[in-house]
């Protein structure tokens, strides 16, 4: 039997063990999850990576986003793309992905089971951005291309927690944004990253509507539970895990300022939410 | 389809916001918002009130004529039964969220 090499990483707060007979892949995945390597933590969560050279080696190949299907059952989460395919068991905390020698697939594989995971435990996986300002932490939510690593770029003398995906979970009563490895277009460029395992508690969401002039239109309860759910990176089939989001997102809208923001292209909104 | 019994599908998952339902409905995860009379409608889809109950309740609560009421939420009962959100049944159901 060969020798099974791992590494645990945080995300979220949760320990992962990511374990493969592969040692290069296990190397890859230490080299890509730098910053939120935890080799003292109990996993909770065990992820099991069979090498399957038949699949993408690129989650993004051929320009297009990756496409992931899940279906549920009976606490067993299913999810295939073109570049893995993978099973997340929610009452075992065991995972099984069948992904080529690359760390893309394996952040899809990562960000699917905290996906159906983190409204068990409080949270949940936004398309938002995450911006430390003055000890703040805001999102910027929207779908792709409506500016979330553009506002990262223009934010660049803050530090940035994540320019695509958020984790968002509560911690001590409060919601709070993680450090992400779920990067988009901000982190090749080398700007102010803070990959880090600590988190930092949410003032303000944002959701982001490109326009000529800059302002902050306030939301209502329901509005804002609506863009949240909107934003949320996976909905999984599963009533259970959709009634946790809902309840989430509601409780998320009335304990952090939520608004869109109408933006262009320099950094002047951060005005507008300073004084929102 | 008066005497017809309403339940609410019990994969979908939904929450009441400020009178409005917001509905997750699985198969194709899309997101439903309705208004404060469709919430009611929705809500009263216990599993033990028949549609004609329902229609009755909503004269009720709302300023609006029978008449009125009768044909929309006929459409609407019918139309949440072909998204999969409600479900008729001709004896009353266990099963109440």
């Amino acid at each position: 039997m060969k020798k099974r090499n791992s590494v645990v990483i945080s995300l979220g707060g949760i320990p992962i063990r990511i374990q493969s007979s592969s040692k290069l892949l296990v190397d890859l995945a230490k080299y890509g999850f730098r910053g939120f390597v935890s080799p003292d933590l109990k996993p909770a969560i065990t992820v099991s990576v069979m090498i399957d050279d038949t699949r993408d080696m690129n989650a993004y190949s051929y320009g297009k986003p990756h496409h992931t299907s899940v279906v549920s059952d009976s606490g067993k989460f299913f999810a295939k793309g073109s570049s893995y395919s993978g099973m997340f068991d929610i009452h075992s905390l065991e995972g099984e992905v069948r992904q080529s020698i690359a760390i893309a697939p394996l952040y899809l594989f990562l960000r699917f089971i905290l996906s159906v995971y983190l409204p068990s435990q409080g949270g949940f996986v936004l398309h938002s951005n995450s911006i430390l300002k003055d000890g703040k932490c805001f999102l910027f939510s929207g779908k792709p291309q409506s500016g979330k690593s553009t506002v990262a770029k223009l934010s660049s003398e803050y530090e940035i927690l994540s320019d695509d995906f958020s984790v968002v979970k509560k911690a001590n009563g409060s919601f709070c944004a993680f450090g992400s490895p779920f990067w988009g277009h901000v982190e090749a460029k080398g700007l102010n990253i803070r990959n880090t395992l600590g988190c930092v508690k949410i003032t303000g969401i944002y959701f982001l509507s490109k326009d000529t002039s800059v302002y902050v239109e306030k939301l209502g309860r329901k509005e804002s539970v609506l863009e949240i759910i909107e934003n949320m990176a996976l909905l999984a089939k599963d009533c259970k895990t959709n009634s946790r989001l809902l309840s989430l997102a509601d409780e998320f809208a009335c304990s952090v300022n939520c608004g869109v923001l109408h933006f262009r292209l320099d950094n002047s909104f951060w005005r507008c939410i300073d004084n929102a | 389809m008066l005497n017809m019994y309403v339940s609410k599908n019990k994969e979908i998952a939904y929450r009441v916001i400020e009178d409005e339902a917001i509905i997750l409905t699985p198969e194709d995860g899309m997101l439903h918002n309705l208004n404060p009379v469709a919430t009611v409608i929705f809500e009263s889809a216990n599993g033990k009130r028949q549609v004609k109950d329902i229609i009755g309740k909503i004269c009720e609560e709302f300023d609006i004529e029978e008449r009125v009421a009768h044909r929309d939420c006929l459409n609407f009962i019918e139309d949440l039964v072909h998204k999969k959100m409600l479900i008729l049944s001709g004896k009353p159901t266990k099963f109440s969220k």
